[in-house]
């Protein structure tokens, strides 16, 4: 609880906000729940495919979430957030689907990851220094397509727990604690696999230059 | 003093805080006097700030199901009001 005293002034206005689209979504107001499907919906769609191995398991198993999240919405809490709440459905729902197709859902550490190992010498000295990149935007053009393109395929074809960790922390800005109970593992998993996502994107953005 | 190999892996947890006293203190020292992992910590930034970007920007489809509502758009959002008013809340609490 002492957590919640330390609310910064954006997290304030963050729950007042989502304590005020609770509240519309509870009087059945078709505005929030446009504004939360916007919000959530793309990622929400990437979880799933992630987790439920094809699009459209993924879109179903999506669609099922927002229904539950409309059907719960009265029981929210408020105590976890609503993005946490919300994904905690989908992961559910998403496992469920999985195990109903006999199939076995892990989100330990998938990284076969390269790393970095060969960029050092024997004694952990960078053997080809890394260079000073010039400022990329996402719009910027490299290679014939828009930095955001590229970023988002390397995204794609990043291994799922990476990817999820990678949405949950860094797109929705989740706290490594709450990325861990969704994904039902360990805050120090949710660090490397961040740590190796982070890895494989920079990797791939270097080649491009 | 850390090795550039040690700042490496220590570099995601610099970029999000989690780095505190002696530790962070290690490694601000080796990125002061080495030019390959300020650089290279720079890079992951620049990463980060980017992978963080790509998520905020809306999907191109997600903008068109709403903004145009086209055929593959048989009102969704009705169809799941609609189900939401038919059933019973019966799904298990999160
Ligand atoms: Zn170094």
């Amino acid at each position: 609880m002492a957590n919640r005293r330390r609310l910064d002034g954006d997290q304030q206005e963050q729950r007042r906000s989502e304590a005020q689209i609770v509240r519309q979504l509870r009087a059945g107001s078709k505005e929030a729940f446009t504004q939360l499907y916007r919000q959530h919906n793309t990622t929400m769609l990437r979880i799933a495919t992630g987790i439920v191995g094809s699009e459209a398991a993924g879109e179903e198993t999506t669609h099922d979430a927002w229904i539950a999240v409309l059907n719960n919405i009265d029981r929210f809490e408020g105590r976890s957030g609503l993005a946490h709440w919300i994904y905690v459905i989908l992961t559910n729902k998403a496992r469920s689907r999985v195990e109903r197709d006999g199939r076995a859902v892990s989100f330990e550490d998938d990284g076969t990851g390269e790393g970095l190992a060969a960029a050092f010498d024997g004694r952990g000295r960078w053997k080809a220094m890394p260079e000073l990149w010039e400022e990329r935007t996402p719009e910027r053009i490299v290679a014939g397509r828009r930095l955001a393109d590229h970023v988002a395929e390397a995204i794609d074809a990043l291994p799922p727990a990476q990817r999820m960790v990678l949405i949950l922390r860094v797109q929705q800005g989740l706290s490594s604690s709450d990325t861990a109970a969704i994904l039902e593992t360990s805050e120090a998993n949710v660090r490397v696999m961040l740590h190796r996502a982070r890895l494989a994107l920079r990797q791939h953005l270097e080649r491009l230059t | 003093m850390l090795t550039c190999k040690e700042v490496v892996e220590r570099a995601s947890g610099l970029i999000d805080g989690e780095l505190s006293g002696w530790e962070l203190w290690k490694m601000r020292l080796h990125l002061f006097l080495c030019r390959g992992c300020s650089h290279f910590v720079g890079q992951l930034r620049q990463t980060n700030q980017l992978a963080a970007d790509c998520g905020a920007r809306p999907d191109e489809q997600e903008r068109s199901a709403f903004d145009d509502p086209g055929p593959q758009h048989p009102d969704f959002l009705s169809r799941l009001h609609t189900k939401a008013a038919d059933r019973r809340p019966d799904e298990r609490k999160a």
